[in-house]
């Protein structure tokens, strides 16, 4: 039965084709460059509106701006998936934050509204009901365990950061999990890409704060490309020795440019998640394409938002230019 | 056990037809998806998606055709020799016609996402496409050879 019950490379004949069509509709490098050079603000913005990203006001907050853009993206690739569950790799780290946010809701005297992700794979209500009434059994089987652990952590210690760090791993377990499971190169790659510049992250953040051994081990998810033991004795030794070893890896080049600044490691990080999903360009059938559609969807949103940022903060065009992110198209 | 001949002619010309034609229904099928991709997002790439559609669809016809030399070269009492060369003769465009349609499906609906990026690609996309009729052609001309060599 399976053999039947197997999605084919061309069963996403349709949906590839349409996200080909609205490719050209995607920042390219010379808009961002005209972004770039453009005089003030409100130039920016408007040349994003005469791109078709949507009307602009003197009053238009930028972030709910692309904030919106993005939904743009989001329910386009609902509309052409017949089962939006083939990005769980990309959209998971969305439900673990909306989790995340609904155990800190807990414990907050007046909870905050609005703080949920929407591109989510699972029924955000119906996290946040099950985080509410403790009901951890509701939950995706893979979050049980790490809601009820970050939630005791956060009522017995009220270490907030720990708590974080048991739900940002089992994120990492999931999005390797998922990449192993799809059967896709690209998208275990991808898999494995995100869990180690994540992991790199991590660990440069608990050398600079002193983090304990139990801490950095509570925080880093193993993963092929990176040795977990070796990365937790090098964080509790230093950025430097973090640096060190990385330069002994495949992500050698993060290390340089984390020396440069952390800027250029912020946007090394993005570019590399780009260069996996690049060769999709050439694939002509598969999730792939769909897969890289979204990233590059998100690399275009975050590029806006650094230059619209930047622009509001009157920074050089210069400094613009070496955070913004490598585009797909 | 005398009517064995013709039931071998009638095979291969059931062969001919079925195994082409269900390589350009696979085909067709393939580059239909892709090409009701690109008419979604821009109704005016009908016609250019319509030429990229029709491509695979040959292999049937092909399949057709020699089904027709066959059963018109079908008569009563054929010796089993003949009948098994015309079944021999219908197996080229049978089979080539199958994976020949499947897989010029599969070009063609790449290059309707070309002509989704670029319209004017769509030349281009006809030729990439059309380079596997090659072979669905010169399987069909070995298969018109060998039933005039069987009767």
């Amino acid at each position: 039965m399976s053999l039947f019950n197997k999605k084919q490379d061309t069963d996403y004949a349709y949906a590839v084709a349409r996200v080909r069509s609205n490719e050209l509709s995607l920042l390219t490098e010379a808009d961002t460059e005209q972004l770039i050079e453009a005089a003030s603000y409100d130039e920016a913005m408007q040349k994003l509106a005469d791109s078709g990203w949507g009307e602009v006001s003197k009053d238009t907050d930028y972030a709910v701006y692309l904030e919106d853009h993005f939904a743009s993206h989001w329910a386009f690739l609902e509309e052409i998936l017949d089962d939006v569950h083939e990005l769980d790799l990309l959209l998971i780290q969305n439900d673990m934050q909306n989790l995340k946010a609904a155990l800190k809701n807990l414990l907050l005297p007046d909870p905050a509204d609005g703080v949920y992700s929407k591109a989510t794979v699972y029924d955000t209500d119906a996290i946040v009901e099950a985080v509410k009434v403790k009901e951890w059994g509701d939950l995706p089987e893979f979050m049980q365990a790490p809601a009820q652990e970050a939630y005791d952590v956060l009522t017995t210690t009220s270490n907030g950061q720990l708590a974080d760090a048991i739900i940002d791993r089992a994120t990492l377990e999931r999005i390797l999990y998922l990449g192993k499971k799809s059967g896709s190169s690209v998208l275990a790659n991808i898999a494995e890409r995100k869990v180690a510049t994540a992991n790199i992250k991590t660990a440069l953040r608990c050398a600079n704060t002193g983090k304990t051994r139990d801490f950095i081990d509570s925080s880093l998810a193993e993963c092929e490309t990176l040795n977990k033991v070796t990365l937790t004795d090098a964080a509790l030794n230093g950025a430097d020795t973090v640096l060190n070893y990385l330069e002994m890896t495949d992500y050698k080049e993060g290390a340089e440019q984390f020396r440069e600044s952390t800027s250029k490691f912020e946007k090394w990080c993005d570019d590399l998640l780009m260069e996996c999903v690049s060769e999709a360009k050439y694939t002509p059938f598969g999730v792939e394409p769909i897969v890289a559609y979204y990233v590059a969807s998100d690399a275009e949103v975050k590029t806006a938002r650094i230059i619209l940022s930047a622009k509001k903060n009157n920074l050089s065009k210069d400094l613009i230019r070496e955070r913004v992110r490598t585009l797909y198209v | 056990m005398e009517n064995l001949g013709v039931a071998f002619a009638i095979l291969g010309a059931a062969f001919a037809a079925m195994f082409a034609g269900m390589g350009s229904a696979k085909g067709v099928g393939t580059v239909g998806k892709s090409a009701a991709g690109v008419i979604t997002e821009d109704p005016g790439k009908f016609g250019r998606v319509l030429i990229l559609e029709i491509l695979p669809g040959t292999q049937g016809l092909y399949g057709f055709l020699a089904a027709f030399m066959i059963m018109n070269n079908i008569t009563v009492g054929m010796p089993l020799s003949q009948g098994l060369g015309l079944f021999a003769a219908s197996l080229p465009i049978a089979f080539a016609g199958l994976v020949s349609a499947i897989h010029q499906g599969r070009a063609a609906a790449a290059g309707c996402g070309l002509v989704a990026k670029r319209p004017e690609g769509l030349g281009q996309a006809i030729i990439l496409a059309a380079m596997v009729e090659t072979y669905a052609v010169l399987a069909l001309l070995i298969s018109i050879l060998l039933i005039g060599r069987a009767v």
